[in-house]
């Protein structure tokens, strides 16, 4: 139960309830941030991020302010709090309708845009119009007054769930394909390419607004006091029993200059010997005939590149191979029939070399189904991953290890691909989840791996 | 030669102290430190200090949920006098930095009395605009805070928001909250700052009024000002009235399966 607002008169306004589906959409378009393996690293979501407005333009203070305030370059549009509220205060009075119309365009706009949090303070101007005998500072209001004491709205990371990412110290692959340093609420997915390299992919990070509260208590008072001011004992100083002599050192061990002096000499001069130095990729044909090698010369044989003066002449050299397969060379015979011989008038007009280089491309991204939760609410984690190189990978393992925060429901993880699911406790009081997929994921293919946790 | 290394030696002792002594006063390891602020100081100095240290919280309002056991009534004040009690919880949302008190009454087993705790509002919280309803500071008025104080005990407690780098692995069911027991010797606000950060202190002792239809001005701390808020759903009584899905958790049989996308998906408000 709460106080009426009309029954005491102090506010006849309704609070205008947030856009809930606009909200959930945006909120789970921040929390999917995904990571690339060749361009980018491990991406940390903030949890929501500000920018100073006309509203809150104040001083910003800590470096994660400075930080947020620099990062976030999102200029408020027509309607939002911040210019509403200057342009209402020209007059010095600011309309109910109007304040109304602040009200639910703040409440409407997404955590990260540049709306002022302190929601409270446009949309009553009680305090600014009275005499204050309180003392109290008072929040600032629309009513006339400058908009340049309020406040820059701030976060704080101990009101938020993280999961995700790769904490220091990072994730090391031991030899036996466990893994070392999953840090509590740390998710990567590590795996082995066709040449053997070994990726570690850290996912993003993803924020959970869920601040628990915990309280001390101290009780004191006069009943038990009574129990401290009698005397119930007299600590009595012990008087030592045995005293310890410490000895004077008698003799001590004088440390032995060298005797001899071994002299290194140095050298005299230096001889240089230096050689040419081998280009990679030059392989010159060796024992090979002229004859039968009269192409040598080009460097898309030698060395495995082609210039343009010479596509004219490797177009020749692919004439003179369909020319050498002449009727007068060998013929094979089999079961009677001779051999047919194929060839293609068609001459290359461009050709094209690919390095398929060995890279680590597995995709990988988490997202969370809350944004803001209570303790007992559930929030559903999904993991999608997909091979985005040019080969297949092996041995994917997928390991997340939850904070103190988050318990795994049992039975709750569901795998679009065949993996075998592993549940083991962490050193926080909570869980470490590992998926180890059965079969290799080969170009394109990908996978979601999903599960429930209560947070406590 | 010697006069270069000797003046190197100078130049890297002057550029190597100011480090030494900083890595010394950030040292984590530092065994004492001396809080000037304690939770027995009077109400009103805490909440002072934190304003000169750091006054960016300052005249924001903070939700606040004041709950107890049933029946519990709880009148706030206004004005310089106390309003018609309400049955807890009661939220509202206070200026940070003010001392509020409150009376309590219709406290179970003990008809007719009533006790009149304060409530200092030191810091605030950081949600997400729109949200601040949904995650007020819980104030808990126990039965036995209630039973001690009537006994002439003075309790207080330090509500802290925990730092959930270090949260303690212990499931809690909504409402519940983790309590820590102090010595009246120990500083419970230095405890309260070891487990995250201290948001506001309960004082609950037996000091009654002299004259409740006399000037309360000093009584009240001066009567801050306080606002209403709406309340937060809660999801059982959703539940129960139909609106809200029960949220069952499906078994997986461990075969893969495809998990079909639902549009419109409520949301907890």
């Amino acid at each position: 139960m709460t106080y009426n607002p009309t029954r005491y008169g102090s506010d006849t306004r309704q609070v205008a309830l947030p856009c809930r589906i606009p909200s959930l959409r945006i909120a789970v378009a921040l929390a999917c941030c995904c990571v690339f393996i060749t361009t980018v690293g491990c991406g940390t979501l903030l949890p929501y991020q500000q920018s100073p407005t006309s509203v809150g333009a104040q001083a910003v203070n800590s470096p994660a302010e400075q930080m947020i305030a620099e990062s976030s370059k999102i200029v408020p549009t027509k309607g939002l709090a911040g210019e509403a509220v200057e342009k209402s205060s020209e007059n010095g009075v600011v309309p109910q309708q109007e304040l109304l119309q602040i009200r639910t365009v703040a409440y409407n706009q997404p955590p990260n845009a540049a709306v002022a949090s302190e929601t409270y303070a446009t949309e009553d101007c009680e305090y600014c119009n009275s005499s204050n005998p309180s003392g109290y500072p008072l929040p600032p209001c629309a009513c006339g007054q400058s908009p340049a004491g309020q406040l820059v709205p701030a976060w704080d990371r101990q009101e938020y769930i993280f999961d995700g990412g790769d904490q220091e110290p990072t994730v090391m692959i031991r030899k036996d394909w466990s893994s070392a340093g999953v840090n509590p609420t740390d998710t990567v997915v590590y795996y082995e390419t066709e040449t053997g390299k070994v990726c570690v992919q850290p996912t993003n990070r993803v924020p959970i607004y869920a601040p628990r509260f915990g309280s001390v208590r101290q009780i004191a008072g006069v009943f038990l006091a009574e129990r401290t001011q009698g005397a119930m004992r007299v600590h009595q100083p012990v008087v030592a029993g045995s005293i310890e002599e410490r000895d004077v050192v008698g003799t001590m061990a004088q440390p032995l200059a060298p005797e001899g002096q071994q002299q290194v000499h140095l050298l005299d001069a230096i001889h240089e010997n230096i050689a040419g130095s081998l280009v990679d990729g030059i392989v010159p044909p060796h024992g090979m005939s002229e004859a039968r090698v009269a192409h040598e010369g080009t460097e898309v044989l030698a060395l495995g590149t082609i210039t343009d003066d010479e596509i004219a002449e490797l177009g020749e050299f692919i004439q003179n191979a369909q020319t050498w397969v002449a009727p007068e060379s060998l013929s094979i015979m089999m079961d009677g029939q001779v051999a047919g011989r194929l060839s293609s008038a068609k001459n290359p007009a461009e050709i094209y070399v690919y390095e398929i280089r060995d890279k680590c491309a597995l995709r990988v991204c988490k997202t969370a189904s809350h944004s803001i939760a209570n303790v007992g609410d559930t929030v559903r984690f999904t993991l999608r991953f997909d091979n985005a190189g040019a080969k297949a990978v092996r041995n994917v393992v997928l390991s997340d290890n939850l904070s103190a925060r988050l318990q795994y429901i049992e039975g709750s993880q569901q795998s679009s691909v065949k993996s075998s699911f592993t549940l083991t406790p962490n050193s926080v009081g909570s869980q470490k989840l590992t998926w180890e997929l059965e079969e290799s994921l080969k170009t394109g293919e990908g996978g979601t791996i999903s599960f429930d946790c209560r947070v406590r | 030669m010697r006069t270069i290394l000797l003046s190197c030696l100078t130049l890297s002792s002057f550029l190597l102290t100011p480090t030494s002594s900083l890595v010394a006063q950030t040292s984590p390891t530092l065994p004492r430190v001396h809080y000037l602020l304690d939770s027995r100081q009077p109400p009103g100095m805490v909440a002072s200090a934190q304003a000169n240290k750091n006054p960016t919280p300052l005249g924001a309002f903070q939700a606040v949920s004041v709950s107890g056991p049933e029946g519990l009534q709880v009148a706030l004040a206004k004005d310089g006098m106390f309003l018609p009690p309400l049955e807890a919880p009661v939220t509202t949302a206070m200026l940070v930095g003010g001392v509020y008190r409150f009376r309590v009454t219709n406290i179970p087993l003990r008809p007719g009395a009533e006790l009149y705790p304060t409530l200092e509002i030191i810091d605030r919280l950081y949600s997400p605009p729109g949200r601040e309803h949904r995650f007020p500071i819980p104030v808990q008025l126990t039965e036995e805070d209630l039973r001690l104080a009537l006994k002439g005990a003075f309790v207080t407690r330090v509500i802290y928001v925990e730092d959930n780098d270090n949260a303690f692995p212990f499931a809690f069911e909504p409402g519940q909250q983790r309590t820590t027991d102090v010595l009246p010797t120990d500083n419970a606000l230095q405890v309260a700052d070891r487990f995250g950060r201290p948001v506001a202190i309960l004082r609950i002792g037996s000091r009654v009024p002299t004259n409740l239809q006399g000037d309360l001005t000093q009584f009240l701390y001066g009567c801050p000002p306080w606002r209403p808020l709406p309340v937060a759903p809660d999801r059982d009584k959703l539940i129960e009235q139909g609106l809200w899905p029960a949220g069952e958790v499906a078994e997986s049989d461990g075969q893969p399966t495809e998990e079909e996308i639902k549009q419109d998906y409520p949301r907890i408000p």
